[in-house]
């Protein structure tokens, strides 16, 4: 399910919009992964706070949230912008691949908590197509 | 038995009594069939579905989001046996409309995020944990007479 070059429009469109509001949508989105999937909790054993309030989780969400954005300004090469981010989760992180879907999900709900009237689902299908095509770049080293 | 904490209950019972039914029901099935279009392959008899301006004002679609929310309105009912109370129901989603369950999955993420949008901030994380869990043992209960 490859971006079209309207998918491409919307999200950039989209993502000018919510710039603002980034940086604290990705701590919410992080805190609500571990919270309703606490299984994903197993990759952050290393930190000592993984409750809703951690300033560790809040600022490790605005991270991925930077990376997305940094992402959207190179959509027409996602494998190629992302191949240094695909080592680090293939070959340090090891995250198991199936946890992207859960964190674009929790993504996905955010925006459209922050932005009900703006998170339309034309715009919703546009940004789901991009984090699936985001997921897959990011697992391109897997194996 | 699923447990439910008293928090759990108490949410899932506030959620159902706050949404409008009439709203979240039909924003969150056309939302399923625009953002996920290959669940339209269910609704055939439905007419337009052209598109997501079609999709949003189908009054048939509005009908059956309002169907929908009425078969979890009897599961907020009946919290403590959800198995027992959808057992033709999910005889009917297997058997008669061939439903591919994984599609369950699909509506209940609509959902949430549907419900997330009306609630706001009002949708804690712990909020968001009780609801998916709601409708994680009710995707559970549909599935459970598939053969």
């Amino acid at each position: 399910m490859s971006l079209s070059g309207k998918d491409k429009t919307v999200v950039k469109a989209f993502w000018d919009k919510v710039s603002p509001k980034t940086a604290e949508m990705g701590g919410e989105a992080l805190v609500r992964m571990l919270t309703a999937y606490p299984q994903t909790k197993t990759y952050f054993s290393h930190w000592s706070d993984l409750s809703p309030d951690s300033a560790q989780v809040k600022k490790h969400g605005a991270t991925i949230m930077g990376a997305i954005g940094d992402a959207i300004s190179k959509i027409d090469d996602l494998t190629g912008s992302l191949s240094k981010l695909s080592e680090l989760h293939a070959f340090k992180l090891r995250v198991d691949p199936a946890n992207f879907r859960i964190l674009a999900h929790n993504i996905i709900l955010v925006l459209a908590m922050y932005f009900p009237n703006d998170f339309t689902p034309e715009v919703h299908v546009s940004v789901d197509k991009f984090l699936q095509n985001l997921a897959l770049a990011l697992s391109e080293k897997y194996r | 038995m699923v447990e439910w904490t008293d928090f759990e209950r108490a949410t899932i019972q506030e959620i159902f009594s706050k949404i409008d039914s009439g709203v979240v029901g039909p924003a969150a099935l056309s939302r399923c069939l625009i953002v996920y279009p290959w669940t339209q392959r269910y609704f055939g008899s439905f007419g337009n579905l052209y598109n997501a301006a079609a999709i949003t004002s189908n009054p048939k679609v509005a009908a059956h989001g309002k169907v929908v929310i009425g078969g979890l309105e009897k599961a907020v009912k009946n919290m403590d046996d959800i198995k027992t109370t959808y057992k033709d129901l999910s005889v009917l989603h297997s058997d008669k409309l061939r439903v591919d369950p994984d599609n369950f999955n699909l509506l209940a993420d609509c959902l949430t995020i549907v419900v997330a949008s009306q609630m706001g901030q009002a949708f804690t994380p712990d909020v968001q944990a009780a609801f998916q869990k709601f409708l994680a043992v009710v995707v559970a209960s549909l599935r459970k007479q598939y053969h």
